[in-house]
Formats: structure tokens, C-alpha cells, sequence
């Protein structure tokens, strides 16, 4: 019973017992130790870049752009696809045609270029008042394409320059290869920075000091202790406690993915702002098929999160021309041109002669095209880790390596016509030679691991070209921003090493 | 309350300067009977609050009392984690034989300080188990848990601390 007093008053004293306490003091103890609201900034930092990527972009490719001249691209185009013969009678283009196939069959003696095959290539609308040429070559070339433009076109395409000098398209090719000659500093750059990488590790890879004798060494077994004077000994347990325990600050790993991509393709007429009828055309007769992606290449990480990445990147995207193409022709034919009949119907008289009829044939034409990138992606980033695997953050510059080509492209006749490489030397030709220059990417990556060295990937990913695919005669701007989901293998070049169990 | 402890959860700082106000004075008087003086109260005091404020998300319940008895078993945890780390041996204490009757007037004129003091005098173990058992509600089975050692050991303890006070208290009596 008085225990239970006793019990029951100590509770009761406790339960009672609120002492002053400087709370202001206390809170400003523990406030710096107490969790944060996570802050999103760092997504709207990346959203702004993206932003502000973006914009630079388009303002970039505005600039770009010429102002339109007196000879508008959707002129032209508006006149290809519907020629009369109203229209071919005034502008007194037959006259022409007689004049030009002479000037033609006297240039083939001299050049040895087909001429049914040069008018017909690819894009051909190119702007006027571009690169004087030499006097020796201009009437010929300029009949070649009036003889081609003039069938179907009309007379304004007469006076363009296209295709250019020989000599200039030599003056182009040369800057070219200068341009070219310049692209391995950026990948021995790139190289720097891997050799830089991998020596790390091996600065590293220094063993761990143990120290073989017992702690008690010095002390006898009667209880006395032993001087220690082996100078040799002292010497060398100096030396090795100089020596620190290193831990590795770079991991090295090889990267291998692909990926399924969705391009999206940035068209825009060259010559102006005004949409062409030759680039509504060709959005809507091209449609975009699948592209697909193979990369490999080198990361490091840094412990305290830091990530270099470099490699290389192919890239092929597939498109198909689907195109409808409805001719309307006018024929001279003979027939019936009147009947007479009689009240029960029966033909008493008729009378034939020529007629004029208009014939209308539609047909379509499917061709698929292939563009191949080879980039060199060179990046930096950040990795976050968690239990089970890490996130990482990076991005950087995309320098194209390699571009190419292969397919079929729409004529400024709206024809689709066959693309052969390096058959004719025009600056059409450069468009589809040259690199398409360096780009921006950013790309996001979850990785778990799945054994000591190997981790899979997802990561997705945009690239973003700075440069449109395109030259100051090609009339249209064109690029490709990619979208992609790589999925990965990564492997860990330099793991850990175990301590050998003596 | 439920406001202030949803805001707790959002990581809210006003609602935790609040809470801090709400609970200290609470808390402070449980880790009292665990530390030996003013200032390592504070320490465990601020200690709890940490670890209360870091994981309340944790705690399911928005009423007071559970949220209360929730907070009182992170600052005991806390307390005797502390002591686990700092290793202090657990004194004995020979148990002398109890057969004075106290008179039962003495208990109610006992304050916190004087219990407390008294409680100091305890070896290690028997206060634990004193405070854990008759100020904090725990069972033996929980205490033996607690403590690492068996149920049978814990009720010793308690019984140990229980005539040691009744002695001492009669003891002060007479002086």
C-alpha cells in the first residue's frame, strides 16, 4: 500500500512536472538538423536552359534565313503545279523551247553531262543573284535549265543560276576539307579527357598499409619492456605511415545502348518565312519512319558525383515519300461530233472529226530515304545514388562526325527523282555531303546494377541540332531534333579490389 | 493539433516552431528521469526532437495522446541508446533489509527535484527500471527488452529500486 503511494505520487509529481524552458534556444539548436522541403529548382534550372536552348534556335535560324527575292520560291512553285496552255502561249515559251534544245544539243557535244538526267535532280529551286560566273560556261548552263524549267515550270526559273561554276563548287570543296581538317582537334579533345580519366585510377591503386607486428611487441615476457633502436625498423614503419590509404575517386566504365528514336523534323523554306508550295509539298508527302540508334563509349564518375561521358553514336532515320501525282493532259482526237435522230430514235446522220479532249492519269509513287548520322556525343553531368541503382543527369555537345545520305528526294518539278551520290558537282550535292555540325543533347539515366561490374540503363534523351542541313542556294532549311530511349549495358573497368585474406 | 502536426509532416517551419513549444516542456520532463543533469537533458531533449521531427511522417496517428505516448518512446529510446553508447556500468547495490514503515504524509510533500534526487542515488538498472515500469507505463517484457536482460532480472531491479527509495526516504525523515 505505501509502495503504491509512493508510486503513485512519483508519477503524479512527474506527469505535473512542466519546467520553463527557453524554447527560441532549443529550436535554434535543432532547426539546422531538421529536414528541408525539397526544392524543385533544379528542374526549372533545366527547363529554362532548355528554354533558352530553344530560342536561341529559332532566333539562330531566323537570322539564317535571306530576304525573300524578287523571284519567290512559292512563285515558282505555284506555277509548276498547274502549267496551262494558256499560260505557256503567253509567255511564249515554245519559242524558247526551240531556241534551248539547240543550246542543249550544242552543250552535250561539249560537257558530258546528260541533260534529261541534270535539270531533274533533287530540290534545284535556288535563289538568284548568287556567285558570278565565268562568261565561257553561262549560256549553256542557263539553256540546260530552261529547257528543263521551261516544259513544265515557266519562264522565271530561266534566269537562275543553278547549277553553279565548276570552279566554285572546287572553291566550296576546298573549305570543306579545311572545315573537315578542323574536326579531329574535337575528338583528340575528347580523347584528352579519357587518357586524363583512366590514369587516375591507377594513381590510386595504392595498397593498404598494414602492420604486421602486435601492438605489445615491445614488452617481454618477465614484464620488462625492450627498447625499440632497430633505426632500419623505425625507418621503415616511418615510411610507411607517410604512404595514405587512397580510395578511388574516379570509376571508369565502358557503355554500350540502343535505341529506338523519334525524330522530329524542322522544315523551313530557305529563301524567306514564307512557306513554300515545294516545302508544303514535301511535308506532306514525307512521312517519317522508323530510326534507331547504336552507342558505346567511355564514362567516369566522380565520387563525389561528377560524370564525364564521351563515345560514339550512329543513327540512321528512315522517311517515305507517299506521293499522289495527278497529270492532266490536253489531246486532239478524232470522234463522233454530232448525231441526228429520228422520232423513233434511230440515227439518221452523224458527223466525226477532230476533237479536243483532256486526259487525266493519277498514280502514285512510294520511295523511302535514308539519313546516317555518325555523332560524338562529349558531355558532363551529375549522378545521384540510392540504394538500389543511381540516377544521373547529363548533357553537352554532339559533334557530327559523319552524314550521309541515300534515297530519293522531290524535284522542284514536285517530282520525286532519284538521289545518286557524287554524280554531279553542284552545290546541291555539298548539302548532302557536309556535317551537319555540332549539336546540344541532354539526357537523364537510371541504372541499378546487376552484379559487381555490370549495370543495365534506361536512359532517355534529345539532341538538338544547332545547324540546319542546308546551303545558301538550297532552298530549303531542314533538321532533325531526336528524341530517343537507350536502353544500356554499362561495365565498371576498375572495381574495387578485395583484400587477400592471409 | 491535427493542423499543427499536418504542417509538421509538410515540413512546415512555423508549425514546427510550434510543435517545439507544444513539446518541450513534455519531453523535457521525460528525459529528465533518464539524464543525470540539466544540461544532458537539454542535449537528449534536442536529440528526440530531431529524430521526432525528421521521421513524424512515420507516426500514423493525428490525435494527441498517441502522438504524446509516440514522442515519449523516441526520447526513452533515444536516452538509452545514449547510454548504451557511453557504456556506464551498472552499479550494485547491496540490498540492506527495508522494515521501517514510512509514513504515507511524506510521499505527497515530495517534489519533482527531491524525487529525483533520491532517483540519482539508484545504481543504473534500478532506475531505468523504476522510471521505465512506474513513471513510463512499460512492461517487464518490454523493459527486459530495452535493457537486454531477462524479464526475470527486470522485476528484480524494480523491486530493488522500490525498497532502496523507501529507505532513503525514511532515511531523510530521520535526519
Amino acid at each position: 500500500m505505501e509502495n503504491k503511494n509512493l508510486e503513485k505520487n512519483i508519477k503524479n509529481a512527474f506527469d505535473n512536472y512542466r519546467p520553463a524552458l527557453d524554447n527560441d534556444e532549443i529550436w535554434e539548436n535543432i532547426e539546422p538538423h531538421l529536414k528541408k522541403k525539397k526544392k524543385r529548382r533544379f528542374f526549372i534550372v533545366w527547363f529554362l536552359a532548355a528554354g533558352i536552348g530553344l530560342g536561341l534556335l529559332f532566333f539562330y535560324d531566323n537570322k539564317q534565313a535571306p530576304v525573300l527575292p524578287d523571284n519567290t520560291v512559292a512563285d515558282i512553285g505555284e506555277g509548276n503545279i498547274k502549267p496551262s496552255a494558256a499560260d505557256e502561249k503567253e509567255e511564249g515559251l515554245p519559242v524558247e523551247k526551240e531556241k534551248n534544245e539547240a543550246a542543249v544539243s550544242s552543250l552535250n557535244d561539249n560537257i558530258n553531262i546528260a541533260p534529261q538526267n541534270m535539270p531533274s535532280r533533287q530540290t534545284g529551286v535556288f535563289k538568284n543573284n548568287k556567285k558570278p560566273r565565268p562568261q565561257k560556261n553561262k549560256a549553256g548552263l542557263d539553256n540546260i535549265n530552261t529547257v528543263k524549267t521551261g516544259t513544265v515550270a515557266g519562264a522565271g526559273i530561266a534566269e537562275k543560276e543553278w547549277p553553279p561554276n565548276i570552279l566554285d563548287i572546287q572553291k566550296n570543296k576546298n573549305t570543306k576539307e579545311d572545315g573537315a581538317a578542323d574536326m579531329p582537334t574535337g575528338i583528340n579533345a575528347g580523347k584528352e579527357n579519357l587518357a586524363a580519366g583512366e590514369e587516375l585510377p591507377g594513381i590510386q591503386e595504392v595498397p593498404p598499409v598494414v602492420d604486421k607486428k602486435p601492438v605489445d611487441e615491445g614488452l617481454k615476457e618477465d614484464g620488462t619492456t625492450e627498447k625499440r633502436n632497430n633505426k632500419k625498423e623505425n625507418a621503415v614503419k616511418k615510411k610507411k605511415k607517410i604512404k595514405p590509404v587512397r580510395r578511388k575517386k574516379w570509376r571508369s566504365y565502358f557503355q554500350f545502348g540502343a535505341a529506338p528514336i523519334l525524330p522530329v523534323r524542322v522544315m523551313k523554306n530557305n529563301f524567306g518565312n514564307v512557306e513554300s508550295v515545294y516545302v508544303k509539298e514535301r511535308k506532306k508527302t514525307e512521312k517519317q519512319l522508323e530510326a534507331y540508334g547504336i552507342n558505346f563509349g567511355f564514362r567516369l564518375e566522380h565520387k563525389n558525383g561528377l560524370v564525364l561521358v564521351s563515345g560514339i553514336e550512329w543513327q540512321q532515320l528512315n522517311e517515305r515519300f507517299d506521293q499522289n501525282i495527278t497529270t492532266v493532259r490536253n489531246e486532239t482526237r478524232v470522234g463522233l461530233l454530232t448525231v441526228t435522230e429520228n422520232a423513233a430514235g434511230e440515227v439518221i446522220a452523224s458527223t466525226s472529226g477532230p476533237k479536243d479532249v483532256e486526259i487525266i492519269t493519277t498514280s502514285i509513287t512510294k520511295a523511302t530515304n535514308h539519313y546516317r548520322f555518325v555523332n560524338m556525343p562529349v558531355g558532363i553531368g551529375r549522378k545521384w545514388k540510392n540504394t538500389k541503382g543511381a540516377f544521373l543527369l547529363y548533357g553537352g555537345l554532339d559533334i557530327n562526325l559523319h552524314y550521309s545520305f541515300r534515297g530519293t528526294l522531290l524535284n522542284e518539278n514536285l517530282q520525286i527523282t532519284e538521289y545518286v551520290r557524287r554524280k554531279y558537282r553542284t552545290d546541291y550535292e555539298d548539302v548532302f555531303k557536309k556535317k551537319t555540325g555540332v549539336g546540344l543533347w541532354l539526357s537523364g539515366e537510371l541504372n541499378r546494377s546487376f552484379s559487381d561490374r555490370l549495370q543495365w540503363a534506361l536512359a532517355p534523351k534529345i539532341q538538338l541540332p544547332l545547324k540546319s542541313l542546308n546551303n545558301s542556294d538550297y532552298s530549303v532549311s531542314q533538321r532533325y531534333i531526336k528524341l530517343s530511349l537507350d536502353l544500356g549495358i554499362r561495365y565498371l573497368l576498375n572495381p574495387k579490389k578485395k583484400k587477400k585474406k592471409k | 493539433m491535427k493542423k499543427l502536426l499536418q504542417g509538421c509532416k509538410n515540413l512546415d517551419r512555423k508549425s514546427q516552431r510550434e510543435m517545439v513549444n507544444h513539446l518541450s516542456p513534455f519531453l523535457y520532463a521525460v528525459c529528465r528521469r533518464y539524464s543525470d543533469s540539466h544540461e544532458d537533458t537539454k542535449d537528449l531533449l534536442q536529440e528526440s526532437l530531431i529524430l521526432i521531427f525528421n521521421n513524424i511522417e512515420k507516426c500514423q496517428s493525428d490525435e494527441e495522446a498517441p502522438f504524446k505516448s509516440w514522442c515519449r518512446r523516441i526520447a526513452v529510446n533515444t536516452a538509452l541508446s545514449k547510454k548504451r553508447k557511453k557504456h556506464i556500468p551498472t552499479g550494485t547495490m547491496e540490498n540492506s533489509k527495508l522494515t521501517e514503515a514510512v509514513h504515507p504524509n511524506i510521499y505527497s510533500r515530495l517534489n519533482v527535484e527531491d524525487i529525483l534526487q533520491l532517483l540519482q542515488y539508484l545504481p543504473e538498472n534500478q532506475r531505468l527500471a523504476f522510471n521505465l515500469a512506474i513513471v513510463d507505463g512499460y512492461s517487464h517484457r518490454e523493459i527486459a527488452e530495452l535493457l537486454n536482460v531477462k524479464e526475470s532480472s527486470s522485476r528484480t531491479f524494480l523491486t530493488r529500486a522500490r525498497q532502496s527509495l523507501q529507505q532513503m526516504i525514511y532515511q531523510q525523515e530521520i535526519d
